[in-house]
């Protein structure tokens, strides 16, 4: 009798959780995507990409996942963890070019590559600050979470704007200004002109994500 | 000249002071003066103690001819041409395994648009080489006959 009910509590308990799981909405990395840096020096002005920004996102139900669809300001259910592999970051002209090696080499070293080959965003909340007025129209929130970077960790809260592309797409842009010396990074000053270049603290992060649902399983599955 | 020390000018600016001595000439730039740009280009030199900029005419075009031997070995053409080619390869494999890793495996059409777009660093291919070696074989050969060689396009297509 005992070994009974306790069978049918945890069948309950199994149902509750997937009930729960299936109002959560999850959102994988797709290409597409980019984050640039910019920052200044003595010299000039510079920037690095990347094309490559991964993860995943999963959102509640009131999240808006389709164009024009309503939406209430407010907290909004949601969780992500975005990475971007370190090595995928190359400085660039200002025209997109491929800048200098050089650069690339210091910058990896001061990101740490050896240790912490990727630079870590975990988002903690967001709120939905202005819902879309159009269908292509972006969904402006204000994002919190963790920068994580070097193996040092900050908290960041920035503007992002969602836009839901349809068929289970979605763009996610945004950006904000860090300082290297908040990630304990010595903004690098190479040896190489009498050491004269000097790099300015502040970066700007700026970042397009795109991010899909997986499609079903294929049908073949089903036979 | 003796022991104790030479004879040398010295003009004292407010951003730096230049040296000049024989038929030499050094820029030691004050650490607070502004940077122009075009410092980190010149060639520098360490001088009693501070490392200067050197003053000589046609600085920007010449060649340096002080190189080490090792220097002279490692600087050849061909070194930059397998060094640009083992980054370009280094940049592809690493560009692949990171799409792959981000956004899956089974996307091949999105992995080959990506790749497509990773930027190479100038480096010959076997066009380049078959055009370079036609050229010289028919150059040398125009030499040794003394006569006039027309080169052809078709010359320069792989069969």
């Amino acid at each position: 009798m005992r070994t009974l009910i306790a069978g049918k509590v945890a069948l309950l308990l199994v149902l509750a959780v997937s009930a729960q799981a299936a109002d959560k909405t999850q959102f994988f990395a797709r290409s597409g995507s980019k984050m640039r840096l910019e920052g200044t020096s003595n010299i000039h002005d510079w920037q690095v990409e990347s094309p490559i920004i991964g993860g995943s996102l999963e959102v509640g139900p009131e999240f808006p996942t389709e164009p024009g669809q309503a939406a209430t300001p407010g907290k909004v259910e949601a969780k992500a963890d975005v990475s971007v592999m370190v090595r995928s970051l190359k400085s660039v002209e200002k025209d997109g070019k491929p800048y200098s090696d050089k650069m690339d080499e210091i910058m990896w070293e001061k990101l740490g590559i050896a240790q912490t080959p990727k630079i870590f965003y975990r988002l903690s909340e967001l709120t939905l600050k202005e819902a879309a007025k159009s269908k292509d129209a972006p969904y402006v929130f204000d994002a919190k979470g963790e920068m994580v970077v070097g193996g040092v960790t900050n908290t960041v809260s920035m503007p992002v704007n969602v836009t839901p592309l349809g068929d289970k797409k979605l763009r996610i842009t945004g950006n904000t200004t860090v300082k290297m010396s908040s990630f304990k990074i010595e903004p690098p000053a190479p040896k190489i002109a009498l050491g004269m270049i000097k790099t300015g603290d502040d970066v700007k992060v700026i970042f397009d994500w795109m991010v899909a649902q997986r499609p079903a399983p294929a049908a073949a599955a089903a036979k | 000249a003796n022991s104790f020390d030479s004879e040398y000018e010295m003009l004292y600016g407010s951003d730096a002071a230049v040296m000049m001595r024989e038929n030499k000439a050094w820029m030691f730039k004050e650490v607070d003066s502004p940077l122009l740009g075009w410092e980190v280009y010149a060639k520098k030199e360490t001088f009693q103690k501070e490392t200067g900029i050197i003053l000589r005419a046609g600085a920007s075009k010449s060649v340096d001819v002080e190189q080490s031997p090792e220097a002279l070995l490692t600087s050849t053409p061909l070194y930059f041409a397998l060094e640009n080619f083992l980054r370009n390869t280094n940049d592809v494999l690493a560009a692949a395994e990171d799409y792959a890793t981000n956004y899956g495996a089974d996307d091949k059409d999105g992995l080959i648009e990506h790749l497509t777009k990773v930027p190479r660093r100038p480096a010959a291919g076997y066009q380049e080489a078959l055009n370079a070696t036609v050229t010289a074989i028919k150059a040398n050969e125009a030499i040794l006959k003394h006569q006039r060689i027309e080169l052809k396009p078709e010359w320069y297509e792989l069969a």
